[in-house]
Formats: structure tokens, sequence, C-alpha cells
């Protein structure tokens, strides 16, 4: 939808850049809100605040500008392209296990292990470390970059034995299995964390410019594939399991197709009342007893 | 009754509060804290606005937390951080300092419809510019009166230099 000529006109009395900030932002509000951030961090030299703005213009998302986003409790996770930037609802779900699933769990002396699949720039994985230090987290995932980056992230918030290992989700090899799932009796983790690729390819011209041009579409587009595998393979492998989603069919893929009797499986619901997350225990695990509270 | 006419007048003026007390920067009351009761007497809410899929499909750059106290019906909004966490806190204070302004006005507690610490700075500031404009006038004072002098001096060169050339004053 084109701005109407009035609101660039009352941006244009408050500051001059603010103009171009507008086809992004679309309030003068959030534009203002956009652009303090933008000075506060080129404070030094303005040449770099002129660029930044256009390239804001252009569409460019504002974390990969500023380089970073705050994610979690007091984690800074840098942003670079190739790598999908944290989004909210993720740090809901991180805040969610957090407190209502692992907060018990943590007390119990025996060894908690959790797989992060598709960790991308490592938060989810790094968020549940930050609370919970005794846990052993091994983050997989398929792109180089975001296993550089993951540990890039993981020194930058002073945070240790966090493990990043680069593997297919999908066809796992025999090695990487065997890196995962070692050291347990029953060959079992004691949870799946994912939050893999679900856009729908069909949505791809509804999206704003700056997810469809800068953001890699390998970590976007997605539709059942991750939970059949997840079904097939993975649920064979842990306890209990929390997946990130966006369609009523993915939700259904994973409900319909674990056995019944074995599992339960729950729906999550974000902050704006949308199915966002799926997540169920064994019910005759340890953890099962965590979920019940 | 002509006094008592002057008497009205004069309170009619002065309806700004005189403040006595001086306030120093090193002797501020405490910065307002959180206190953990209320937390009970709230409702918290993220704003995210917009409708559309949400999830990965959209990056917003902004998080929004509103406060609603419950007794008072005062609802706060803030987004000033692009943390949460940030703004969770500042919003918390926003709020507690308007609960504050509630229960110091209408007579109760110093009556000003601030809390204690926003009191101390606001007279802070009043006192700085009183303080000011104090400096500025002497300054002036002082300028003017060396001014004076310098004419008085001209004038009286003046007044020698026609006596020499008339002879007359």
């Amino acid at each position: 939808m084109r701005i109407s000529y009035r609101i660039i006109q009352n941006s244009k009395k408050i500051d001059p850049l603010l103009p171009f900030m507008l086809p992004q932002c679309r309030t003068i509000q959030h534009a203002n809100q956009e652009l303090i951030w933008l000075k506060n961090h080129f404070q030094n030299s303005k040449s770099k605040l002129l660029k930044a703005v256009l390239q804001r213009y252009n569409g460019k998302p504002l974390q990969y500008i500023l380089e970073t986003q705050p994610f979690g409790d007091d984690l800074t996770i840098k942003c670079k392209l190739n790598v999908l930037i944290p989004r909210w609802e993720t740090d809901d779900i991180c805040n969610y296990i957090n407190t209502k699933i692992l907060k018990n769990y943590a007390r119990t002396d025996k060894k908690v292990k959790i797989i992060d699949l598709c960790s991308g720039s490592g938060c989810v994985s790094l968020a549940l470390k930050e609370k919970n230090p005794t846990f052993e987290i091994v983050g997989v995932d398929i792109s180089d970059d975001c296993i550089q980056l993951a540990t890039e992230n993981k020194i930058l918030n002073h945070l240790q034995d966090v493990q990043y290992i680069q593997g297919n989700v999908l066809r796992p090899s025999s090695s990487l299995m065997n890196v995962l799932t070692s050291e347990k009796d029953a060959k079992r983790v004691d949870m799946i964390v994912s939050n893999p690729p679900y856009v729908l390819h069909s949505t791809l011209p509804q999206l704003n410019v700056s997810v469809k041009k800068y953001e890699p579409s390998l970590a976007l587009f997605g539709n059942l594939q991750f939970y059949e595998n997840f079904v097939n393979v993975w649920s064979n492998h842990c306890d209990s399991f929390f997946y990130e989603l966006g369609e009523e069919e993915q939700y259904l893929c994973v409900q319909n197709n674990l056995d019944s009797n074995v599992w339960s499986v729950f729906k999550w619901m974000d902050g704006n009342d949308k199915l966002r997350g799926v997540y169920g225990y064994r019910k005759n695990s340890n953890i099962s007893k965590m979920f019940n509270i | 009754m002509f006094k008592e006419i002057k008497f009205i007048f004069k309170r009619l003026i002065h309806t700004n509060l005189v403040l006595d007390t001086k306030v120093k920067a090193n002797k501020m009351p405490p910065r307002l804290k959180w206190d953990p009761k209320l937390e009970f007497e709230i409702e918290e809410k993220f704003l995210y606005g917009g409708s559309g899929a949400g999830g990965q499909a959209i990056n917003r750059t902004a998080s929004k937390v509103q406060l609603k106290h419950i007794p008072t019906g005062i609802v706060v909004v803030n987004q000033f951080s692009r943390s949460q966490k940030d703004n969770r806190k500042k919003a918390r204070e926003i709020l507690m300092e308007k609960i504050e302004s509630i229960r110091n006005s209408d007579g109760n507690g110093n009556g000003m419809g601030m809390s204690d610490r926003a009191l101390a700075v606001y007279t802070l500031k009043k006192q700085r510019k009183e303080n000011r404009e104090r400096g500025a006038a002497k300054k002036y004072k002082k300028h003017d009166s060396e001014r004076s002098e310098i004419n008085k001096k001209k004038l009286e060169e003046e007044r020698m230099m026609i006596l020499k050339m008339t002879g007359k004053n």
C-alpha cells in the first residue's frame, strides 16, 4: 500500500531522514523509534548513518544493519546475512520451555541432554543454556555459516559447553546419530527442540521485501518434510519434543502419525493467539511429570 | 474592604506553591523501586500488532509492553528499546511513578502530585535556573556600572573640550 503524502510531509518536519524509514515502518512513531536506534548505533560518523538509512529504505532488515538482536533474558545474538534473524515467537517458546518445563527438571541429578535441530544463529540453544548451565546441549544445522555464527554467539555471550555440529537433519548420517545419542542407556535424549523452516512456498508473493530479499530461503520455506522426518526418525531418539510451526496441517501431521498410546501431543499458542508450536512427551518417561505441573 | 480585596488578589496571583526546602544534588531522595507485591495487581501484555502470518514470515523490530494497573486503571505502554527485558523494566518504572503521584496528590504525602524523587528533580532544576538568572543579573549589573562610568568620563571630557574652545561652560 502507498504511504499517504501527508504522512511523508509531516515526517519531513520532524527529521529530514525520517521519510526514508517510512516504507518499512509504515507509521511515524515506529519510524522515529528505528531512526533513534540507528542514530545511537552510528553516533560517530554521519556518512555511515546515511548509508544505513538508505539500506533500510531498500528493505534491509534492521538487525542486519545493527548486526545484533536482543534475545532471551540477557543475550545478544549476532545477525549476519545467510542466517535467519531470531523472531519474538521463538523467544516466547524458549521462555515457556525454561519456566514451565525445565525449571523443576534441572533439580534431578542425572545428566540432561537436549538437541537443537536447525539451530541457525544458535539462539534457542543459548537461551536454554543461559537458564540451565548444567545441561548438555547440542545444535545441528546444515549450513556452514550458521555453525560459524552460532559458535561466535556462544563466545560473545560467555557460555560454554554448547556444541554445534554440521549435518543434514532430514537425512542424518550414522556418525552424526552416534554423536547425538551416545552415553545414554536407552539411546534417547531428554528433549529435542527445533525451529525448522515452515513458511509455505505459496505465500512468497505476500512476504515483505526485507524477508523475501535478504533472509535465506533455506531457513524459511518448507512444509511437512521436517515434521514427517521427526515422526519417522527423531521421535525414536527422544523423550519429549518442542517444534515451532505455522500451519494447522503441520500440527496434524505430527499428532496423527505419532502412536497415541506412547505419546501425548499438545498445541502451543503464541501471544497473538495463533497456533505456533507443537510439543509432547512419552507417557512413561521421566520428563513427562514436568509437563503436568 | 479595600484591604480584603487586595488580600484576595495576592492569594490569586500566588497560585504556585512556594517550595521552601532547598534540594542538594548529592542528597536526593532514592529512586523509585518496583514493589514486587504490585506484580499481582497488574496485567502485562506484549503487543506485536498487525495481522498476517507472523512467525518466520514477518520480521518485527520493535517489541511493545503494555502494563495495566487493575485497582486504579492506569495503562502504560512502552517500546523505547529493542530488548523486551529493558522495555518491561522501563514500563514498570513509569507505572510506579504514576501510582506514586496519585498517592501524593489531594493533600496526601507531599501534596504536589509527584513522587518525592520527581519533586526533588523538579525543584533542583528550578533552583539551578534561578541561580543562573541571578548570576546573569549580577554580571550585567557589573557591566552596566562599568559602562556608565565610561560614559560619565566621556561626557566630562567633552565638557572640558567645549570649555577650552569657547571659554564658556
